[in-house]
């Protein structure tokens, strides 16, 4: 059975970190869309990213300065922007699905010679 | 103790790719010492690795010195005192532990980013190479199908909507400004101009260069959501906006290097809303995908040339899982397509961007013929109408080319086309080879 190919972990914890860092302002604040699971109803998203952001400035003892903006039932994602470091720590909630930044530079494949 | 990010690429794909910084006496000058240190490395997924090394030979400005066609497990580089190759879980530890190595790290993925490439065009044509090899224009002729009534979501730079080849092609259109906020009454324009590009492959009417488009009677709800800013704000919004504009299929000629999980819950959503979602898998070269392209439930393209080759830039790979293991699951023609570009101009481009709206284009025109069919039924049509030629591999090509005779069969349960593939099939088959020599008595 062949192995299996690598699929890449451009978007763990670390690859999402750096990539927060990269596109944060001056102030060391960026924006990003945090994605929930499934089972997180579309209806409850605003409780959930509040839970969120909660959970995280506990474990890291910090104030919450997260801002959340845009919630889109589609996706169950809401949009943040705020400090990097707890951004990337939403990742390890256990509602969270993924984060990304809202920032790509390489967003489709780009047209070949 | 190898690493926390290896670890997690071996329990992902079973595989990582690393460097292991050697130390200065690592001693491998030797062929011996070299030879056993390669032991460690592996030779990841088979096929990826030879379209990598097809792809070296194609698109190499000098015969490549390459003797061999396998690329070796492990490449050294003796003045940097590095090592560089694939390992899998035995192999990482034994790394780790080896004397002659000071540490393991995870090789980084470096971003190409590719020049844009497209140029204008004179060429007038019946129609393209692409539409005649998926037989859309017998649909067109033999069928009498031309997409009517149904409607494509498209997400992309844009469209330019007074291209003459679009008049009445736009059902709608919204702009996502760069924070992700649609932009009131705005008209339909091009910030680039690849929106048009591929707009114009679905649904463009006949024009002054020829039959351009796959579904001309169709139309788009087509929204600006890249590139620049808040795009992935921008993409959610322009979904969100996209089912509530009745489109049955979505074409998305866009994506994330490599695979989140981020657009699970939304590409879930638009096949419960009756929406297939037809997406590029990426122009990165062999062993390598895009999200969303690469889920499980999209229909995700790849590219082809008019030579029944996938092309070199074409992403193909291998994931870990029992479902979809192998991504793109078709291949559409994405070299050289000549479609309309804004300002009254065309052009010819080539990528999987081309080659997704072929078969958005196609689900369009299936769907007229049966509006009643479900996202899976239609995806089942185009997939299983698929037939790889022998140029193509399986690890590239997957199920293949989708042929739109065939898919309109199997959608509305008739097998006269198949039959007649499949005679096709075993005529060629059962023919000698021209150079054959008939045997002696």
């Amino acid at each position: 059975m062949p192995v299996k190919s690598k699929i890449g972990n451009e978007w763990g914890f670390e690859g999402v970190k750096a990539q927060l860092q990269k596109k944060a302002a001056a102030n060391g604040a960026a924006s990003a869309q945090v994605f929930f699971q499934e089972r997180v109803g579309a209806d409850d998203l605003g409780l959930a990213i509040t839970q969120a952001i909660r959970n995280v400035t506990s474990r890291r003892s910090s104030q919450s300065d997260i801002a959340v903006g845009r919630i889109n039932r589609l996706s169950k994602s809401v949009a943040v922007r705020g400090d990097v470091d707890t951004i990337a720590d939403l990742l390890n909630e256990q509602n969270v699905k993924a984060v990304l930044p809202s920032e790509i530079d390489d967003i489709y494949p780009k047209p070949v010679e | 103790m190898t690493s926390q990010e290896i670890r997690r690429t071996l329990s992902d794909v079973g595989y990582a790719k690393v460097i292991a910084v050697l130390k200065p006496d690592a001693g491998l000058s030797l062929d011996a010492a070299r030879k056993d240190l390669s032991a460690n490395f592996i030779t990841p997924d088979e096929e990826q690795m030879e379209g990598l090394v097809l792809s070296a030979k194609t698109f190499s400005s000098r015969p490549t010195r390459r003797t061999v066609d396998t690329p070796p497990k492990m490449k050294i580089y003796p003045r940097l005192g590095l090592a560089l190759g694939f390992v899998d879980e035995g192999g990482a530890a034994a790394l780790t532990n080896d004397s002659r190595v000071s540490k393991v790290v995870q090789a980084p993925e470096l971003s190409l980013i590719r020049p844009v490439a497209m140029s204008l065009s004179q060429e007038k044509v019946a129609t393209t190479w692409g539409i005649k090899r998926l037989n859309v224009d017998k649909l067109w002729t033999q069928k009498q199908l031309t997409g009517k009534g149904v409607v494509i979501g498209h997400l992309d730079t844009g469209v330019d909507g007074t291209h003459p080849d679009l008049a009445g092609a736009i059902k709608a259109f919204a702009e996502f400004d760069h924070a992700g906020e649609q932009v009131p009454d705005a008209k339909a324009t091009d910030s680039a101009w690849h929106g048009t590009h591929t707009a114009a492959t679905i649904v463009s009417r006949a024009g002054a260069r020829g039959s351009l488009g796959v579904a001309p009677g169709a139309q788009l709800a087509s929204a600006m959501v890249i590139e620049g800013g808040a795009v992935i704000d921008r993409i959610l919004a322009g979904l969100e906006w996209l089912a509530g504009e009745g489109c049955r299929i979505v074409s998305l000629s866009l994506g994330l290097r490599g695979y989140t999980p981020a657009f699970e819950v939304v590409i879930t959503a638009l096949r419960n809303l009756g929406i297939l979602p037809v997406i590029a898998i990426g122009n990165d070269n062999a062993n390598s995908s895009r999200s969303p392209g690469n889920y499980v439930n999209v229909l995700s393209v790849g590219a082809f040339d008019s030579a029944d080759e996938v092309a070199g830039f074409s992403s193909s790979q291998r994931i870990r899982r029992t479902e979809v293991p192998l991504v793109p699951k078709i291949v559409g023609p994405g070299v050289d397509t000549l479609s309309c570009l804004p300002n009254n101009d065309y052009g010819l481009s080539s990528g999987t961007s081309m080659a997704t709206p072929h078969i958005a284009g196609l689900a369009a025109l299936l769907l007229e013929a049966k509006p009643s069919a479900t996202v899976d039924e239609l995806e089942n049509a185009i997939v299983r109408s698929a037939r790889r030629p022998k140029t193509m591999a399986e690890g590239r090509a997957n199920r293949g080319v989708p042929d739109g005779l065939v898919a309109l069969d199997i959608l509305l349960g008739d097998t006269t086309q198949i039959a007649q593939a499949t005679m096709k099939k075993r005529v060629k088959a059962a023919k000698p080879p021209a150079h054959s020599k008939r045997p002696s008595k």
